[in-house]
């Protein structure tokens, strides 16, 4: 698998959104749930849709599964936390975003409005 | 739990179902997290009905979308495999946005056709669930089918309870078992817990009972085996909600309880809902003090067959070992066989008849609903045929039209599936709330998803069937002229079938239910042979502690009844042995001269309820005196025995001779002594309101007071209505002793109780006759109305020719009733032939009772000419003009 981070771009939305709630702690998929649908005012977040994204990244090498934090509830749950590459990624996908968000804002699209 | 409210347990097994959508590997990997997530974002959306519906559908959808992208895979673009076939309008889609903008467009068929099945499909899947649950699931202990329920055998073939060293004989000497157990029936005991002293219903049990079972206490230990020996030390293992309700949940360590005048150690904590034959809060060895007497019967016993042995191998056995008792012990024993069957089949044989009957009905409604969906789509198919046709000129071909037909069935019957699935899923919350205690093991029982899919199945494949109807005649007449022809001969005689199969199943279920309700009206008008309806019982017993010889608690019993006719609005107060519409065992054989042996039961003469009762009961509760007197207060325990025998007891021992002056005794008396019958009063009906002849020995309660020791129950005559007394009685019987705790209930709440199990059987199929009625009225007119559609043009002609418009209403209609009556005809014949089944539920109707068939029958004919009127009337308006034009 290649190290290079670009080769993963353009990521989906939703993935760059798990590899951002992953950013600061270890989590399970309810609270990367509350996570991603807070920062996305809201936007609801299904389990499908969150699990196959999840296994994506996974296969990617984004993520990866990890034991449960201590103190955590009793269930059996997979706990995930997000990979050095995955932080590469996600910090390249950003830069691409701004990129794109920077040309955009220069377009004479945007600047001349109707015409 | 600090997590949110579970959702229901059924949503997550339906989304576990839905899961199959997706692949297997992405199953195994994700399954449990995503039914956690789920149930998570369930439980966040419980609150509001709007919020689950919308879960529900984002979750499906969801799933839809991801089962597609993971079997197309993830490497390639998504978006695009997405939007392709959304692109290409695929057929399917298209179909599906014409059947429900077609569907909208008729919003009066599509609501009732979708009302129609829901209401087949939740009224079956409940009935057929809790027949399931009860009926055919096993029973909470291990390996429950090697359990059997074990009684003696009577000469006559009666079964009575098994007696303690008969018990201990088959135990010792049985080969077969791997455990024979005896359980002393519930009592009431009173148990001093944290909360004071409550009266608990308890149960005595043999050792072994729980490990027999196979169930033992989760927290704790079952009771050892120095416990359940003469003489060992009190031990009691308490239910899971008397622990946590009476015992405040605390640690078993040191816990102890006041039980009667003992202290009990409490040594182990039952699993939540364990039960053995009925609901009990302390289970206790009785094993510590058996009653060692060989015919008193009073042990409930069950065996666990072993490895080698079969029902009818250890049957034998234990039936040698009942004979070598009776030679040995020939003047103790009354039985020299045993009766055994399977324990389950002990438990759930009283309720099979009542389910089965409900289930009848369910069915019944199912097969109504099927042929009434068939009938609307029948109906609608002949609206549409214009339509179809004009389709078909312009070129759709066949395929097209058959397939966007069976799409708007699809839809149809997947709107009325899940309305059915959620109407099912509320009509169980209220079964099991409503009927918990007339039905066993109901609290275990849920909505059965084989059940719930079969049903489904059967409502959806006769949509599928009927829906294709149109399709079928639009193809072959494709270029005819829809409107205005008249129906073929086929098809005509399908609708009357239709019509007339429909009536006949309502006719059907409708007679069951009218019985019933007839039934029921008769039990409540029922002479109980008292008047009841001012009555107030009142049980207790006093604490032996504080009372502890006979006389002490016969003096406490009689004062607390002078106290209690000082109760403002209280008439009079009379006491009893047993509270009228309470099951009592206290029945037993009576013997006239010459007293041989009284154990021998051919010495018996006849079987009466044993009651000790004051000189002022029967005048409490309105039982008349027919001859010589009742007993009075010089009937003392000094004086000679006295008896007072009920009409009924009379007429049986003597027939033709003068009660008054005869001598008897009863084996409840324990004395065995000869009484001198002093007076015959009226009957009373004390065991159930159904039950009437019941012959009765009363005896007074100062010359046997060994019977107050067990609790004693005094009536007290209201001057109004009973209810508003049972506070001031409790109040002045804890003035006059503050652990007393009794029970109080009202005469005409035991009556109702009596009756509940019957009242629920009755207002389910009150609610399926209901259902039918209203099915089968819609049915009728869907078939009239489609009829008068086709026969427009012929109606049309005879107008122009110069019909009066009311000869062509009248015509409709009686051809409506002919349909309807022949219906109502074959039904009751059905009805008829089948009143077997329903003979055993009803109480002073016969099932053939003409006046219910009656009823029935005007009933539907008078659904039929309501529901042809609408359509009849149109007919009369028919433009003849435009009928005759046509197309």
């Amino acid at each position: 698998m290649s190290d290079d981070p670009n080769t993963f771009l353009p990521l989906h939305p939703l993935e760059l959104r798990i590899l951002l709630a992953l950013g600061s702690e270890t989590r399970h998929g309810y609270a990367l749930v509350k996570e991603v649908e807070g920062a996305s005012q809201g936007k609801a977040v299904f389990p499908a849709n969150l699990y196959r994204r999840i296994r994506d990244l996974l296969r990617k090498g984004l993520v990866a599964e990890t034991a449960a934090p201590p103190g955590a509830s009793p269930e059996r749950r997979k706990y995930f936390l997000v990979t050095a590459l995955g932080r590469s990624v996600a910090r390249a996908e950003v830069s691409r975003l701004e990129a794109l968000l920077s040309d955009a804002k220069g377009s004479t699209l945007l600047a001349g409005g109707e015409q | 739990m600090t997590g949110p409210r579970r959702p229901p347990h059924l949503a997550l097994r339906l989304y576990h179902l839905a899961l199959i959508l997706l692949p297997r590997s992405f199953r195994d990997q994700f399954e449990e997290d995503m039914i956690l997530l789920f149930a998570e974002r369930m439980a966040e959306a419980r609150a509001s009905r709007r919020g689950r519906a919308r879960l529900w559908m984002g979750a499906l959808a969801d799933l839809l979308r991801a089962s597609i992208a993971l079997r197309v895979g993830s490497d390639v673009d998504l978006n695009a495999a997405l939007e392709a076939p959304r692109r290409r309008r695929s057929p399917l889609g298209r179909d599906l946005r014409f059947a429900f903008r077609t569907l909208r467009r008729a919003p009066g068929f599509a609501l009732t056709a979708s009302a129609t099945l829901a209401i087949g499909i939740a009224a079956t899947t409940v009935m057929v669930s809790l027949v399931r649950g009860v009926l055919l699931r096993p029973l909470p202990y291990a390996e429950p089918d090697d359990l059997v329920w074990i009684a003696e055998r009577a000469e006559n073939g009666a079964e009575l309870a098994a007696s303690y060293p008969n018990f201990a004989d088959w135990r010792e000497q049985s080969r077969g078992f791997d455990g024979l157990i005896a359980g002393f029936p519930v009592f009431s005991r009173t148990v001093g817990a944290a909360n004071g002293p409550v009266s608990s219903p308890t149960m005595g049990v043999s050792r072994d009972f729980f490990e027999v079972l196979g169930v033992l206490p989760i927290v704790g230990r079952s009771l050892a085996p120095e416990e359940t020996r003469p003489g060992g030390p009190l031990s009691v293992v308490v239910s899971y909600g008397f622990w946590s309700r009476e015992l405040g949940g605390r640690a078993l360590t040191g816990l102890t309880l006041q039980f009667d005048d003992e202290v009990a150690e409490v040594v182990g904590i039952m699993p939540p809902g364990f039960e053995f034959m009925e609901p009990v809060d302390v289970w206790w060895s009785f094993e510590r003090s058996p009653i060692e007497i060989r015919n008193a019967h009073n042990y409930w016993v069950v065996g666990r067959l072993g490895p080698t042995a079969s029902l009818s191998s250890a049957h034998a056995d234990l039936d040698g070992i009942a004979a070598a008792i009776a030679e040995a012990y020939p003047d103790e024993t009354s039985s020299r066989a045993v009766w055994m069957r399977s324990l389950h089949e002990q438990v759930v044989g009283g309720s099979r008849r009542h389910l089965t009957l409900l289930l009848s009905g369910a069915v019944l409604l199912l097969l109504i609903a099927c042929s009434n969906i068939a009938s609307m789509l029948l109906v609608r198919g002949a609206d549409r045929s214009r339509e179809l046709s004009v389709r078909a000129s312009i070129g759709a071909r066949r395929g097209d039209i058959v397939r966007q037909l069976l799409t708007e069935s699809v839809v149809l019957a997947t709107i009325g599936a899940t309305l059915g699935i959620l109407l099912g899923t509320l009509v169980m919350r209220g079964v099991r709330a409503s009927a918990v205690g007339m039905i066993p093991r109901l609290e275990a029982v849920q909505l059965d998803l084989g059940v719930l899919f079969a049903v489904v199945a059967i409502s959806l494949g006769a949509t599928l069937l009927f829906g294709l109807g149109p399709a079928r005649r639009s193809s072959a007449g494709a270029s005819s002229p829809a409107r205005g022809t008249t129906p073929s001969g086929s098809e005509s005689a399908l609708w009357r079938v239709l019509v007339a199969g429909e009536v006949a199943l309502a006719t059907l279920l409708l007679i069951g239910s009218g019985l019933l309700v007839r039934s029921l009206a008769e039990i409540f008008n029922a002479d109980l042979g008292y008047d009841g309806s001012r009555i107030v019982s009142v049980s207790f017993a006093p604490p032996g502690s504080r009372y502890p010889s006979e006389s002490d608690r016969l003096e406490f019993v009689l004062r607390a009844m002078d106290e209690l006719r000082n109760v403002p609005g209280v008439q009079s107060v009379g006491l009893t042995g047993h509270l009228p519409m309470q099951w009592s065992s206290q029945t037993g054989p009576v013997v006239l001269p010459p007293f041989g042996n009284l154990e021998d039961p051919d010495e018996w003469d006849a079987r009466a309820g044993f009651r000790i009762v004051d000189e002022h009961v029967f005048q409490t509760l309105g039982v008349p005196l027919l001859a010589g007197r009742t007993v009075e207060p010089t009937d003392i325990r000094e004086s000679p025995p006295v008896a007072v025998v009920n009409a009924a007891l009379a007429q049986r021992l003597w027939p033709d001779e003068d009660p008054l002056g005869q001598q008897l005794v009863s084996l409840w008396d324990f004395e065995h002594a000869s009484a001198t019958v002093v007076g015959v009063v009226g009957e009373a009906r004390h065991w159930s309101v159904e039950i009437g002849g019941q012959p009765e020995v009363y005896m007074s309660v100062r010359q046997r007071p060994v019977h107050v020791q067990r609790g004693v129950r005094v009536v007290v005559r209201a001057a109004d209505r009973p209810g508003p007394l049972v506070r001031p009685i409790r109040d002045r019987l804890s003035v006059l002793d503050p652990d007393l705790r009794p029970t109080i209930r009202t005469v005409p709440d035991a009556v109702r109780a009596s009756v509940a199990d019957r009242r629920f059987t009755l207002f389910v199929l009150l609610g399926f006759a209901i259902a039918g009625l209203l099915l089968s009225g819609v049915g009728v007119y869907g078939v009239v109305a489609y009829t008068v559609a086709r026969r427009a043009r012929e109606i049309g002609i005879r107008l122009a020719l110069g019909a009066r418009p009311e000869s062509v209403v009248a015509r409709v209609q009686r051809r409506t009733l002919l349909w309807v009556g022949s219906g109502v005809l074959l039904g009751s014949l059905v009805a008829l032939a089948t009143a077997r089944v329903v003979a055993s539920f009803l109480y002073d109707v016969t099932p053939r009772d003409p006046a219910t068939y009656a009823a029935v029958a005007l009933t539907l004919l008078g659904i039929g000419f309501c529901a042809s009127y609408v359509p009849a009337r149109r007919s009369s308006r028919i433009d003849p003009g435009l009928a005759m034009r046509g197309d």
